[in-house]
């Protein structure tokens, strides 16, 4: 039983839901209820005085018949809503029982029912409800629910199916196996929760078209004649041109009914969405949002330009970020993904940022190309490419600069490519948009250069994505980065999907063509090994701020930040078969980072300042470290082992267990949030 | 040395296009090894993606059939068990798999995937009996209960789901762990973190682990034992320790220096590195590693090398290595530490 209250957690619950199902009640109770307040031999025609407007006596006024109007529609709601949930739970049964056996079990049964139901879609049903509904002597309500029902059950069927089988196989499917769950049970335990969604959309959807089909067919004279529906009450206003006439209270209150039961449904239907997968989050509107995110980015420019005139004395750096902010605004919560991060890089250098997951090194990237989307937005600082202000610089401006002084190397090159254009065409586009005096011989020799540049064999450009490998696609993704010279390339985890033989190839090529450009590079990673091979210089991140930045052979010989310290350690040495450790518990949440030091939860050195006072970055030992320990600490003491995870050594200490999971994550889905940015 | 599970010369098959243009791939090539029952190991299947690892986990946990050779599941072959029989070696042998996020149902709070198993195996008499079962398991993977329980699976950290499903696998009261790329999804900060938890079961509890991997690195952290693969064959096997410190197949050897190592002193850069000679097209039906082998010899290409015993804990199928003796029945457990 508390099971079951479990599934009804508050989180499942949305707005959409409760004011669906509000709206629902209220128009159930008025049809259920009314009977008792309104004497309902008054829809008998000639009852009351005909075609008054409404008054006190009758609220809704009456007809030209002498019917009232409040009368006749309370008894036509139970009818309509009768004849649509009949359409409605008689067509989507069928199509759910179809389009589960047809999607879990597949085969033969599978091919029976699609061809059956494929078949049937192509039968017009508008007009086969037409013949039906004038044929019919006594059409009742029922016999119109059951046909329209007959008529629509393919739709769910095949929305249903579609999701089945994408449904089974998820891995969790298999998990469930291994919890010896039958095939009867993962059909029913596993696969029919996911589909409630679609099958409330189903339904919705259904309702909704069934109800609309009849009251059309109903306003055309065609619906049940022994009884009141909203639809015969539409086709009664029509035929005694209640319109002309100006009686809007004859066909306006059914009109107003249809359209509520229809709103009703169809947030409840969005409501189960929610209702059934806990993880979707609330996003506010995207526009308020765009707009405020203009409105920061003028502010940030002035103040930009102000700090231009300062900052003229580092005259030598290609790159130099300062102060840099970007923060994320969502339902959920607000706070900074980029935290006042101020950095330069030199022409040619690379620059290796790392972090775990969640600590701001891909919105970084973002906001250096300023591509940040909402609900992020930049909300301070500057980025100068040589003397050009990036985030001065107007969409189109932005857009000319980005490939040709700017290229992303995007992390999955798999999903970066169109997968259906050509290499060539793919290249061809990059470079015509930014070259447009090139002709067609000079673009082709450059998709040549560029691609026999990165190590593939130039036929490759006639191919499609899919006739490639990972690793190729990779290098044509460097191809396209780089055909243009930028003066600065910044590459998100370019080989995580790779094997580590290919991983090592095409981190050669892309040194390789780095260095032969003379670009800069922004390396970023959360493999310290890789980060160590590529890098001359390097950054950590964590919590969106710069802990420690300095020179790669600096910093990785002696780390002075206990964060940089544990990122090292953290990374298995193939030289011993020591133990190596793990960070105990996790970045914090976006929204909900600690005060102080972001890292003191973590920190086996934190002591009471950190907990109070953030730390600003000041030179230690040749590097820039944001740490409370300097300049006091001469050097940073060995780890205590007993605030580590060890692995390799057998016993577990006792802090292996999370520290800092809850004040970290409280239980609004913060973490999935703050992952998803990185 | 009796077998909790034994792979006598498994090979899988896959068939693709009409009869009359088949295309057969060969996954998994006469694999020969076995866990023992009375010693708990940890044996891990190194490879890149298509070597055939994650087809060799399938063969092992029953998931899929071998088309040649057998699984035999103490003496009986998973392909002829009955119902029964079949109940019992699914929660014998518990898989752990590569993503952590997609294996959680998401309509459900993680205790579902806790709470199953315990019902469907009948490990526990009561509910108070099954929530105590939990919290232990929980704990045993580093895991406050307080912390995990009552959440979606959403709400986690990778580091935090996947150690769910180690715990998970643990309460089934499992003799073997297939743990496909466990880690590959994870943050590199927390994987030592799940790695431990695998240790513990181990050490403590006597569990067998298979553990499947392209990482070399925590291969050589965790295990007793290694196998390399190589387009579905065996290329080199032995004690963990000796094949990555000193590898003898070309393959392995590559695959060792393509590990990104901290050490300045051994970039990648300043290294001399031989791009592999592929040779367009022709397709070897001896050693699978041939084309990209820059020792190939002509005999490599038509006939597979058999597995040479090079020192007691060790075999490489190489021609290289035939000076010394062929391993006796091609099964690489003998020479496992």
């Amino acid at each position: 039983m508390n099971r079951l209250l479990r599934l009804f957690n508050s989180q499942r619950i949305t707005t959409n839901l409760i004011i669906g199902l509000v709206i629902l009640a209220i128009v159930i109770l008025v049809s259920l209820l009314g009977p008792m307040f309104v004497d309902m031999e008054l829809i008998e025609v000639g009852a009351v005085a005909p075609s008054k407007p409404p008054s006190a006596e009758y609220l809704l006024g009456t007809d030209s018949q002498g019917r009232d109007m409040l009368a006749v529609l309370i008894s036509a709601i139970p009818q309509t809503l009768k004849m649509g949930l009949i359409a409605g739970i008689v067509g989507v049964s069928i199509g759910l029982l179809l389009g589960l056996l047809s999607g879990f079990f597949g085969g033969p049964l599978d091919t029976v029912i699609r061809v059956f139901a494929d078949s049937l879609m192509t039968v017009p049903g508008i007009a086969i409800l037409l013949v039906i509904a004038s044929n019919i002597e006594s059409m009742t309500v029922e016999v119109m629910g059951l046909t329209v029902a007959a008529l629509a059950w393919m739709y769910p069927t095949r929305t249903i199916r579609s999701q089945v089988l994408s449904i089974r196989e998820r891995p969790y499917m298999a998990v469930a196996r291994a919890n010896g769950e039958s095939e009867l049970e993962v059909l029913f335990r596993e696969v029919m929760p996911n589909l409630v969604p679609y099958v409330a959309a189903s339904l919705v959807a259904s309702i909704n078209g069934a109800i609309l089909a009849t009251v059309g067919l109903e306003s055309l004279g065609l619906g049940a004649q022994n009884v009141h529906t909203l639809g015969t009450t539409i086709y009664w206003a029509r035929r005694y041109s209640a319109v002309l006439r100006g009686q809007w209270w004859w066909w306006a209150p059914p009109i107003i009914v249809v359209s509520l039961i229809f709103i009703g449904l169809f947030l409840v239907s969005m409501g189960l969405d929610r209702f059934a997968n806990p993880a979707l989050t609330g996003q506010g509107s995207a526009r308020t949002r765009r707009r405020k995110n203009k409105a920061q980015r003028n502010a940030a420019q002035l103040k930009a330009a102000a700090n231009h005139q300062t900052g003229a004395d580092n005259q030598s750096a290609l790159l130099r970020v300062d102060n840099l902010q970007v923060v994320f605004e969502t339902a959920a919560g607000s706070g900074p993904a980029v935290d006042n991060v101020s950095f330069s890089m030199q022409p040619g250098e690379r620059m290796g940022l790392v972090g775990e997951s969640g600590c701001g090194k891909t919105t970084m990237a973002t906001a250096i190309l300023s591509l940040v989307r909402p609900p992020g937005r930049i909300a301070g600082g500057s980025v100068q490419l040589g003397d050009i202000d990036l985030l001065a610089l107007r969409d189109e401006e932005l857009r000319k600069m980005r490939l040709k002084e700017i290229a992303l190397v995007p992390q999955a090159a798999m999903n970066s490519l169109n997968p259906v254009m050509r290499i060539s065409e793919q290249l061809a586009d990059a470079i015509r948009v930014h070259e447009t005096t090139l002709s067609q011989p000079e673009i082709e020799t450059l998709i040549r250069d560029s691609l026999i540049n990165v190590g593939l064999s130039p036929e490759v450009a006639n191919r499609y994505p899919h006739q490639l490998s990972g690793g190729m696609k990779q290098r044509v993704s460097i191809a396209i980065a780089t055909v243009l010279g930028p003066q600065l390339i910044i590459a998100d985890e370019p080989t995580s999907a790779l094997d580590v033989v290919v991983q090592q190839r095409v981190m050669l090529t892309l040194g390789r063509v780095q260095k032969e450009l003379g670009a800069a590079m922004i390396l970023i990673g959360h493999d310290m090994g890789l980060i160590a091979q590529f890098s001359d210089t390097i950054g950590v991140l964590y919590a969106g701020k710069m802990v420690e930045r300095g020179d790669i052979d600096t910093v990785l010989n002696e780390p002075c930040h206990p964060y940089t310290r544990l990122l090292i350690d953290s990374l298995p040495k193939l030289e011993s078969e020591s133990e190596f450790i793990g960070i105990p518990g996790l970045p914090p949440a976006l929204f909900n980072r600690p005060g102080g030091c972001s890292f003191h939860p973590r920190c086996p050195f934190a002591f009471e300042r950190c907990m109070a006072e953030t730390p600003e970055p000041q030179l230690v030992k040749g590097r820039q470290v944001a740490c409370h320990l300097y300049p006091d600490l001469g050097q940073l003491p060995p780890i205590p082992i007993s605030s580590v995870v060890v692995a390799g050594d057998g016993a577990l200490p006792t802090g292996i267990v999370d520290k800092t999971t809850t004040d970290a994550n409280t239980a609004n889905g913060n973490t999935a949030t703050g992952e998803a940015q990185s | 040395m009796t077998e909790l599970l034994k792979v006598s010369n498994a090979s899988k098959m896959f068939y693709d296009g009409p009869i009359w243009r088949r295309q057969t791939t060969v996954a998994v090539d006469n694999i020969s090894f076995s866990i023992a029952d009375d010693r708990p190991s940890i044996t891990g299947v190194v490879g890149e993606s298509g070597s055939g690892k994650t087809t060799l986990a399938l063969l092992l946990l029953g998931y899929a059939q071998p088309s040649k050779g057998q699984v035999v599941y103490r003496g009986q072959d998973l392909a002829d068990m009955s119902k029964q029989e079949r109940f019992e070696f699914r929660r014998v042998v518990q898989p752990i798999f590569q993503d952590p996020f997609a294996a959680f149902n998401p309509f459900y709070l993680v205790d579902h995937v806790l709470q199953v198993p315990i019902k469907r195996f009948n490990l526990a008499s009561t509910e108070a009996e099954a929530e105590e079962l939990i919290v232990e398991a929980l704990q045993l993977v580093g895991l406050r209960p307080a912390e995990t329980l009552g959440r979606f699976p959403h709400q986690l950290s990778g580091g935090q789901r996947q150690r769910i499903m180690v715990a998970r696998a643990l309460l089934c009261r499992p003799q073997l762990i297939i743990a496909d790329e466990p880690v590959s999804m994870v943050d590199a900060s927390l994987r030592a973190t799940i790695l431990a938890s695998l240790q513990t079961l181990n050490r403590d509890l006597g569990i067998s682990i298979v553990y499947i991997t392209h990482d070399l690195t925590t291969a050589h952290q965790v295990c007793d034992n290694i196998i390399v693969m190589y387009g579905g064959q065996v290329v080199e096997a032995g004690a963990v320790g000796r094949v990555i410190r000193d590898p003898q197949h070309p393959y392995t050897q590559l695959l060792v220096s393509s590990i990104p190592l901290m050490d300045r002193s051994q970039r990648w850069e300043n290294q001399e590195t031989t791009e592999p000679t592929e040779q367009n097209g022709r397709v070897s039906v001896g050693c699978k590693f041939a084309p990209r082998c820059p020792h190939a010899e002509d005999r490599c290409w038509t006939s597979p090398p058999p597995l040479y015993q090079t020192e007691s804990t060790r075999a490489v199928a190489c021609v290289l290595q035939d000076n010394s003796p062929v391993l006796e029945g091609h099964d690489v457990t003998s020479v496992f530490l």
